[in-house]
This record gives C-alpha cells, sequence and structure tokens, in this order.
C-alpha cells in the first residue's frame, strides 16, 4: 500500500511538473511566434522611402564605397549629424570632394538606405 | 564661465555651445592655416581617443571662411564640427583670451574654461591634454548651476 501511494504521488509530481513544463515553454513559445511572424510582415511590408538632403561632404572612403556627410535633417530618419552613407555607386564617391555642399538623394529600406544621386550646391 | 555662441556646420541647425554642458567637455580650437594645420591634424587623428574620453572637438577658423572644411582638405579625416556659420563671432570672444595665432580651450562640463593653450599650431605632446581631460573626467560633478534670470 505504500509503495502505491508512493508511485501515484510521484506520477502525480511528474504530471504536475510536466504540466508546468508545458505551460511555461507553450506560452514561451507562442509569443516568440507572434515576434516572428511581426518581423516577417514588417519585412515583407517595408516600404521603398526616399529623402532629399542637404549636406557637406567631410570624407570619402572609395575602398568601402562610403560618404560621410554632415547632413541636416532626414525626416522620419534621424537628426542632423554627421554619418557614413553607402554609395550606391563609384561615381557617387568620384563625383564629390572634401568641403563640398551637396543635395543628395537617400534612398532604401530602413535601415537599409544607401546615397542614390548626389549633386555640388553652390 | 566660457562666452556662450552659436554655430553651425554646413547645412546643420545652429546650435549654441551651452548645449554641450552636462553632456560633453568641449575642446574650443581657434585655428589659422597654414599655421595651425600640424595641430589640426594631430587632433583629427587622435579624435576617436577623445570622443571616447568624452570630448567634442569644436574647431574654428579665425577668418570665418566659409569654405574652412574644403581649406582642410581629404587626409587626415577631420570628423568634429568645423564652424562654417558663427566662426566670426566665436573668434572674437575666443579671441580676447587667444593671443596667439592658435589656442585651445578646454571647456568642462560646467561650461567652464579650465585651461587654455596657446602655440603658433604646431603638433605637439598630446598627453598634456590628455591627463587634463582625464583629470575633469574624474571630479565629481556639482549640483547643476541655478537658472539665469533677472529680478
Amino acid at each position: 500500500m505504500r509503495a502505491f501511494t508512493a508511485v501515484v504521488l510521484i506520477n502525480l509530481a511528474l504530471g504536475v511538473g510536466a504540466g508546468w513544463g508545458y505551460l511555461f515553454w507553450g506560452v514561451r513559445a507562442a509569443r516568440l511566434e507572434r515576434d516572428l511572424a511581426v518581423a516577417r510582415a514588417a519585412a515583407v511590408s517595408g516600404v521603398e522611402r526616399e529623402w532629399r538632403v542637404e549636406g557637406v561632404v567631410r570624407a570619402i572612403l572609395p575602398e568601402i564605397g562610403v560618404l560621410v556627410l554632415t547632413h541636416g535633417e532626414i525626416a522620419g530618419y534621424m537628426p542632423p549629424m554627421t554619418m557614413g552613407f553607402r554609395a550606391a555607386s563609384p561615381k557617387i564617391t568620384e563625383s564629390v570632394r572634401v568641403g563640398d555642399a551637396v543635395r543628395f538623394t537617400l534612398r532604401g529600406v530602413l535601415p537599409n538606405v544607401a546615397v542614390t544621386a548626389i549633386e555640388k550646391t553652390p | 564661465m566660457a562666452p556662450d555662441a552659436s554655430f553651425a556646420v554646413g547645412p546643420t541647425p545652429p546650435r549654441a555651445l551651452t548645449e554641450y554642458r552636462g553632456r560633453r567637455i568641449v575642446l574650443l580650437v581657434l585655428y589659422a592655416l597654414p599655421a595651425s594645420r600640424p595641430r589640426v591634424n594631430q587632433l583629427a587623428q587622435n579624435y576617436d581617443i577623445l570622443a571616447t574620453l568624452g570630448v567634442e572637438v569644436i574647431a574654428v577658423p579665425v577668418d570665418a571662411a566659409a569654405d574652412a572644411l574644403r581649406a582642410l582638405g581629404a587626409e587626415p579625416r577631420i570628423l568634429f564640427p568645423v564652424v562654417t556659420d558663427g566662426a566670426a563671432e566665436i573668434a572674437a570672444a575666443y579671441g580676447l583670451f587667444a593671443g596667439a595665432p592658435h589656442a585651445e580651450f578646454l571647456i568642462d562640463r560646467q561650461g567652464y574654461i579650465r585651461a587654455i593653450a596657446r602655440s603658433r599650431g604646431e603638433a605637439g605632446e598630446l598627453n598634456p591634454l590628455l591627463a587634463a581631460i582625464q583629470q575633469l573626467n574624474e571630479e565629481k560633478s556639482p549640483p547643476p548651476a541655478p537658472e539665469e534670470h533677472v529680478h
């Protein structure tokens, strides 16, 4: 009788433990699935955007295709600052010099944006 | 207290020197080319160290040249703010204390000028500057100054 009680209690403990485990991991897995779905949706629905921005060329890094620009506000993306941007083509880095005041076009799906056009301003 | 002034770099909106109070130590550099080029280059090459120590370098051409960035050239890469608008006012205000072709003002986080280094613009030792910055970083911050007001 004692052995039977012990077996029942052990089985009960195992059952309760498994139940709690299922609940904990089940809830966690469901939350991760939701987050994954949201991330996938955001990636699919990522809209390409374009900005025209005033700036001044601070450095040119042709070896990695990057322009460092001190720029004005980029609406909905970033405040005025000095920052490196990927140039969409080598022609862009070749067409300007340090100190040039420029107007450039930034295009892409955030945060993957690149300078697609640039022109000097007076 | 360090004189306040408004300045801009390229197309960025004007900002005031007082905006750095409570946030960053400022090294305000009054420079004149070509004499100051060695020192400006030295600061540019060590800007990462200075930035890590919480310092913002603000370079002010005393001739207030509109093409100051172009005049400094591409090498070495100068990524700290170089004033292109408002330089004349800053040069006039700080020039009173400069007394040399090249002058550097170390302004602490409370907005006080804590050191002035005058030179001809040659690349000197960086260690004294780093030591002064380190000393400022080790100081306990006093409570903020009361707001300026008029009765």
